[in-house]
């Protein structure tokens, strides 16, 4: 089967699948003696989305279909819909999330959507790992005269190559959400400045960091 | 942030084709306590809803299915002044057509959504949206209300007040300054934008859009190819291109970007396009092919047009298969027979059909019928093909009255009309073996200054000195703001000086247009800096200047300063 006609399959897989989703929010809504079964069945339905929406956007940037469209947003706002998803994931393990967007500049052009499905990715990863808290932070930094947006998630867990993920339930990573962060980074470009990312150990206070920097 | 209430108040239309999809984006909106929501299925039920009720928030899919697509219900629904100011229109998007939507570069939605659409996204998207229309709602409704001045004055004003959404009023002072002639000014505009964010590309459109109105073709060109290059689904960069190419005569190029558009962004709009260039140049195989899909894409669709069937039945005509446009224009003719538009065009195929089937008692019967229709109001392209038929049917007074009358309207409606119906026109007269009178529909006053300037570029490489000093000289006059006719004039002064001596009155003028390129910005600044630089060589006594490389291309200016530069001018 070729790419072009498995990415028509998997768009399709993904939109039944939000229609199903949705299904088992009201389902939960509505039962609420239910909900230990549907919660969890629930939030494993929207993983998947998740997942096929990172299979097809990374399908676009190598069939060379992808472009960052642009605007002017608030980088707060983006950050606070990662952070929603941090509080539903984190809430099965009891992790804290803590936001920052204090030294957020009020807007910035991005990809609202683009980058929105990266730090999705960033977010289960660390959610993964945190050993009690996930923390999010917007900021604006200098780097080399230039300004940059800089969107953080961080975690205490054991720090890039350190003991597998705390979250038994959860499947091993395929590195696809990693390379999706590194290619919506790539895409927003000025003046021959591109967007990167990168995870490293946070030092003294253990854990990662993961940061996606945006001209 | 909004208060609860402003959102629970909220009345809003969601289209889908999909049911289960209407289901769900209900429920999402449901989660935020919105819970006025119709749902229609399709583009004319969303018409027939918006007519009956007023909507504070329309939620579109993309995608509607056959017929109109959710871009083309927004064009309609502002063409016909369908929405309200305030009213705002979301386009929600599978991730593979998003580049589609966001290219579209103008009816812009205010805002875009990818599926699947999450609660709070929504949310969000519509508290941004709605205190910008708060913020700038005296700027929008003088836009709307086509109140340019005023909306220029809301903008500036807004802008020192610190607004948060700078390039918003950045883009909607260049639609008023474009609107109100100043082109310059929006030029200026378009820059300051660019400068913010260089990969915008609704700047860079802008700034292709400026060059070209102020003559600097190659600039615009070059801009819109950059774009295009970068974002090949920009349907508004392939519509500035088309019509810079057609304005300078390369009809057949403009062709083959027509197509690339209508293979990037398939819709009716592009095909349509892509079969008028087509027929222009008589390639009749891609005209009837590209009707065809047109015809068949808006069969029932809102943007359904009569006239995309007559001129199917126009190019039929042209490869000599006049049963075939009968039967093509009688279905339409059938279906709606009060339409007095519809019996004008049908009548005008006819005339011809039957004149090519010698069918002489009918066709004269035809074109009777015709003469009481000739003044049926319509678009300019239909009106040419009344002329068109008129002229057949040998009434060439009434035919060349339409034809003019045509044209005048396609001038005042714009610039790419404009140019689209001259050369249609052209094209009528060549059909009826009336060549002498091509002429003044073949380009107006700028371009011909244009095509004189490049002769006088031409005439100089074939070194008659003189004789491109007189052809620039008429040039000159004919278009005195136009940047290309400017600087190729520079140039033949300027090299004719170089080889036969510094004349006084030919400095002067150089120094005039020099000046005026310079304040007016839209030629290049390496070009600008070579030819100021050369003219200073010349003024301080520089005719002892070696020869110059023959002038290669009579493209105005390019490499004229071109070899100014290798002379290290």
């Amino acid at each position: 089967m070729n790419a072009g006609l498995s990415a028509l399959v998997v768009h399709d897989l993904k939109n039944r699948l939000a229609i199903h989703t949705q299904r088992l929010a009201e389902a939960t809504e509505a039962n609420p003696a239910l909900d230990a079964v549907l919660r969890p069945l629930h939030a494993d339905a929207q993983a998947l989305q998740r997942r096929l929406i990172t299979f097809l956007t990374l399908y676009r940037a190598d069939t060379g279909t992808l472009s960052a469209t642009e605007e002017e947003t608030d980088p707060a706002r983006v950050l606070a819909e990662a952070a929603r998803l941090a509080e539903v994931l984190g809430s099965r393990r009891g992790l804290c999330v803590e936001f920052d967007a204090a030294r957020a500049p009020a807007s910035w052009f991005l990809d609202a959507y683009l980058v929105g499905v990266a730090l999705e990715a960033a977010v289960d990863n660390a959610t993964r790992f945190a050993a009690s808290t996930v923390r999010l932070v917007a900021e604006q930094a200098g780097q080399g005269g230039a300004d940059t947006l800089v969107l953080a998630v961080e975690d205490d867990g054991p720090g890039p190559g350190g003991a597998p993920a705390a979250d038994s339930d959860a499947d091993g990573a395929t590195g696809l959400g990693h390379e999706l962060c590194r290619m919506v980074a790539r895409l927003h470009r000025v003046e021959g400045r591109a967007g990167e990312v990168s995870l490293r150990a946070r030092g003294a206070t253990g854990g990662a960091r993961f940061e996606m920097r945006l001209p | 942030m909004l208060l609860a209430s402003q959102l629970t108040g909220l009345r809003v239309l969601v289209i889908d084709d999909l049911r289960e999809m209407r289901t769900m984006l209900r429920a999402t909106l449901a989660e935020a306590q919105i819970r006025d929501v119709t749902m229609v299925p399709d583009a004319r039920a969303a018409v027939e809803a918006i007519r009956a009720a007023r909507f504070n928030l329309i939620l579109s899919d993309y995608d509607l299915g056959s017929g109109t697509d959710g871009q083309q219900l927004l064009e309609y629904l502002r063409r016909e002044r369908l929405l309200p100011p305030g009213g705002l229109y979301f386009v929600i998007s599978a991730d593979s057509t998003i580049d589609k939507v966001a290219s579209v570069a103008e009816m812009l939605p205010d805002g875009y959504l990818v599926k699947p659409v999450k609660t709070d996204q929504l949310l969000a998207r519509i508290e941004d949206a709605l205190i910008r229309q708060a913020e700038l709602r005296p700027m929008y409704e003088a836009v709307h209300q086509a109140r340019f001045e005023d909306g220029l004055g809301h903008c500036t004003r807004l802008e020192q007040t610190g607004s948060k959404h700078r390039m918003e009023l950045l883009r909607h002072s260049a639609i008023c300054q474009v609107a109100l002639g100043r082109c310059d000014d929006a030029l200026a505009t378009y820059r300051k934008a660019h400068s913010v964010r260089a990969t915008l590309s609704w700047p860079r459109l802008g700034i292709a859009r400026c060059c070209l109105a102020m003559g600097d073709f190659n600039a615009a060109r070059r801009r819109l190819q950059a774009l295009l290059e970068e974002r090949p689904y920009h349907a508004g960069a392939y519509d500035v291109l088309i019509e810079l190419l057609e304005r300078t005569g390369a009809t057949g190029e403009a062709l083959a970007v027509a197509t690339r558009a209508a293979e990037h962004i398939p819709s009716a709009i592009r095909s349509r396009r892509q079969a008028d260039l087509a027929y222009l140049v008589d390639d009749l195989e891609v005209a009837d092919a590209a009707l065809t899909k047109v015809v068949r894409q808006t069969q029932r669709a809102l943007t359904r047009d009569f006239s995309h069937c007559a001129l199917l039945s126009q190019v039929s005509l042209a490869r000599g298969d006049p049963q075939r446009a009968m039967k093509l224009i009688e279905k339409d003719a059938k279906s709606r027979p009060t339409d007095p538009r519809v019996q004008a065009l049908s009548t005008a195929v006819q005339v011809q059909a039957y004149s090519a089937l010698r069918m002489k008692a009918e066709a004269a019967d035809a074109a009777k019928a015709l003469e009481r229709l000739l003044d049926v109001p319509l678009d300019p392209r239909s009106r040419l093909l009344l002329a068109k038929a008129a002229l057949t049917a040998g009434m060439v007074e009434a035919g060349l009255r339409v034809l003019d009358e045509a044209v005048g309207a396609a001038e005042r409606t714009s610039s790419a009309e404009s140019v689209s119906a001259r050369a249609l026109a052209a094209k009528v007269l060549k059909d009826a073996d009336m060549t002498d009178r091509m002429a003044q529909y073949a380009s107006d006053r700028t371009d011909a200054a244009v095509r004189k300037a490049e002769a006088a570029v031409k005439t100089l490489r074939g070194g008659g000195f003189d004789q491109a000093i007189a052809m620039a000289g008429e040039a000159l006059p004919m278009a005195p703001g136009h940047t290309g006719v400017l600087s190729a004039a520079v140039e033949v002064y300027l090299m004719t000086m170089r080889v036969k001596g510094v004349r006084p009155e030919l400095l002067a003028q150089v120094r005039d247009a020099l000046a005026r390129l310079s304040a007016r910005g839209t030629l290049e600044p390496q070009r600008l800096a070579m030819l100021e630089a050369y003219l200073k060589r010349l003024e301080g006594g520089g005719t002892d200047t070696p020869a110059a490389p023959p002038v290669a291309s009579a493209a105005p200016g390019a490499d004229a300063a071109a070899a100014m530069a290798a002379e290290g001018a």
